[in-house]
């Protein structure tokens, strides 16, 4: 039955997109008294999908891949309703409702996405679910730090090729996307910063028994967006730069779920309180 | 006379309009002075057959709104306003008239097609507007004008806003200062913060300085040879001036550099730009090329954070837009040309009081 609430705000996101695209190839933008709500009607529905995901597993529900895309596009859309009214970041509402689509696109039509996994994993630490939950909403700011960089990146091409559509003049200015793509990579740096910190209490406490791939993977996405904040801070990497690097980590920190996956999977567990370890390990990236 | 109409009821009302179309600007300052000779400038020496007065006074246009008390009175008003600015113009008469009456729906239409920039020189430029609105304002103040214009001046603003948002006719910038300036807000978003260096004396360079300082630019720099015409223009503009040969220190530290220069070859160079893209902390810049032969090497566009525009680019993105508001002429009148009709209906309806004596 949850399943259904994910197809309803996929449906919404989707007309909210088609909206969107309407009113720009009309050389308008869609107006936010049209895009807040239908985007925060798109996100409940969503919160009842996890919700009921959540009541089956007695957890927060990002057991598998299609519950993290789940997951992932609700702190998506949520940062976009946060950040939107505040910095006005003109056609924010129809890349963001695109990526929701295309997220949700995967995760509802990509078969064994969302593959049954062991329900008693997911209930053993509350610690365990904080680390995973925080790690998985600071992929929803990758994401849209990921769709700031895109946007950047065509206003940087239509500037620089001389065109003159009225798309791209809808399209906000250069440093106005870069300056709230750099408060965007801050969030997610936090949030990210913040799951590795409560993560490390678990894993010091099992001792080893998390692969060790796992970690490097884990480690290697953080450090890489650490050092993508400390140098866009010290004016070493600007501009269009800045929006590939944004771009780029972005899909290597979504591949990065995949060898995270597999570790998981390549250490079987001993016992049943190794098996809710790792299991919840590997479900929160 | 244009636009003569037989009206069955309804308000008496006239516009006399001395516009851009009918008369050149020579014979437009001939005529104001006329008019202002005549105390019809301020509205002063209107009668007291003038229930209603609305005046519009632009540097293209002067155009006198009124509401007689009854029909009898136009010809009398005519007769007044021929004496002062000579014949009216029209389609049946010679045609050497620089002014034209209109009478009835054909004031409302014109007032709405004028509030939506179709009847400017520009067409769909905003300025006119906020002109209209103000002459109202100041009509509104002074008390000369009542309900029927009230309702005929409202109508006409709901008819422009909506045009106006729901169509391209006052879309994208036609002229080349406000191209310029659109497309540094497309870099910098707020220029209030900008830098702005000008290069040299030229009239369209110092134009789009001015787009850009009227934009809220804070700090504008002007650099060129003549350094006594750089003076005055910076002088009129509000802005600084700095020696032609600091023109490489300044560079680096301007956001936005406009170049208008009679110079043979080029004075801002590749190599000039690429030492700048390191002192700046790669933060862009926007460079506007408005000089013929050009002064900005052209490669330049091919390094990152540099925008450089020159002005070709900026003609064809103008004439783009105007072409886009073109193609929304047709629909916007007929628009208009409904809305006034229902306007006029509902006039009719409301005030009945159009008596021939």
């Amino acid at each position: 039955m949850e399943k259904s609430w994910f197809v309803y705000a996929w449906v919404v996101f989707a007309a909210l997109f088609v909206l969107h695209l309407t009113w720009a190839a009309k050389r308008r933008r869609l107006t936010r008294m049209v895009s807040y709500p239908v985007m925060a009607l798109g996100m409940l529905l969503l919160s009842f999908g996890l919700h009921g995901r959540g009541a089956s597993v007695q957890a927060c529900p990002i057991g598998n891949a299609f519950e993290i895309l789940g997951f992932v596009t609700w702190s998506l859309v949520l940062l976009y309703l946060v950040i939107g009214p505040v910095f006005r970041v003109s056609l924010l509402g129809l890349f963001t409702s695109g990526l929701a689509v295309l997220l949700g696109a995967v995760a509802l039509l990509v078969p064994g996405l969302d593959s049954a996994y062991d329900v008693s994993a997911a209930v053993r630490s509350r610690w365990v679910e904080l680390h995973a939950s925080m790690a998985v909403f600071s992929y929803g700011a990758f994401a849209l730090l990921g769709v700031l960089s895109a946007m950047h990146l065509i206003q940087h091409y239509a500037l620089h090729s001389k065109r003159t559509s009225a798309f791209y003049q809808l399209l906000s200015s250069l440093l106005h996307t870069e300056r709230v793509a750099v408060g965007v990579l801050i969030v997610g740096v936090f949030f990210l910063s913040s799951a590795l910190f409560v993560g490390s209490f678990d894993w010091m406490y099992l001792e080893g028994d998390i692969p060790a791939s796992k970690w490097v993977w884990a480690c290697g996405v953080w450090a890489g967006y650490v050092f993508l904040l400390a140098m866009r801070l010290l004016h070493r990497i600007k501009g269009v730069r800045f929006a590939w690097a944004g771009l780029v980590m972005w899909v290597l920190a979504l591949l990065a779920l995949i060898p995270v996956d597999h570790a998981r999977r390549d250490h079987p567990p001993v016992d049943s309180e190794q098996t809710v370890s790792f299991k919840q390990e590997g479900d929160s990236r | 006379m244009k636009g003569n109409v037989d009206m069955i009821g309804g308000p008496v009302l006239v516009l006399a309009s001395l516009n851009h179309r009918l008369a050149d600007i020579a014979a437009r300052e001939d005529l104001r002075h006329r008019l202002e000779l005549a105390g019809l400038m301020n509205g002063s020496a209107l009668g007291d057959e003038v229930m209603e007065s609305v005046m519009i006074d632009t540097c293209n246009r002067w155009e006198l709104y009124v509401r007689l008390k009854n029909l009898s009175h136009v010809a009398s008003m005519v007769e007044r306003l021929k004496g002062v600015l000579g014949p009216a113009s029209g389609p049946s008469s010679v045609d050497d008239g620089k002014w034209v009456l209109l009478q009835g729906p054909e004031v409302v239409r014109h007032l709405n097609a004028l509030c939506v920039g179709l009847d400017s020189q520009m067409i769909g430029e905003t300025e006119i507007f906020g002109q209209v609105k103000q002459a109202f304002a100041d009509a509104c103040a002074r008390g000369t004008a009542g309900p029927c214009l009230h309702r005929v001046f409202q109508k006409a603003f709901h008819v422009a806003k909506y045009l106006r948002s729901q169509t391209s006719i006052g879309k994208g910038q036609v002229s080349i200062g406000s191209v310029s300036v659109d497309l540094a807000t497309r870099v910098f978003g707020d220029l209030a913060p900008c830098r702005v260096l000008v290069v040299g004396s030229g009239e369209v360079g110092n134009l789009a300085a001015q787009s850009l300082r009227l934009r809220g630019v804070g700090h504008l720099v002007f650099t060129g040879r003549n350094a006594a015409r750089v003076a005055l223009l910076a002088a009129e503009s509000g802005g600084s001036v700095c020696d032609f040969c600091e023109l490489e220190s300044q560079l680096w530290k301007s956001d936005i550099v406009i170049s208008c220069t009679s110079a043979p070859g080029r004075i801002i160079t590749c190599d000039m730009l690429r030492e700048n893209a390191d002192r700046r902390r790669e933060n862009p810049v926007f460079l506007i090329d408005l000089a013929v032969p050009r002064d900005i090497d052209p490669d330049a566009s091919e390094l990152d954070q540099v925008f450089l525009y020159n002005l070709d680019d900026v003609s064809s993105i103008a004439n783009e837009n105007m072409s886009v508001r073109r193609a929304e002429i047709a629909y916007c009148r007929e628009y208009v040309d409904s809305k006034a009709r229902r306007v006029w209906d509902d006039l009719v309806r409301r005030m009945p009081d159009a008596v021939a004596d």
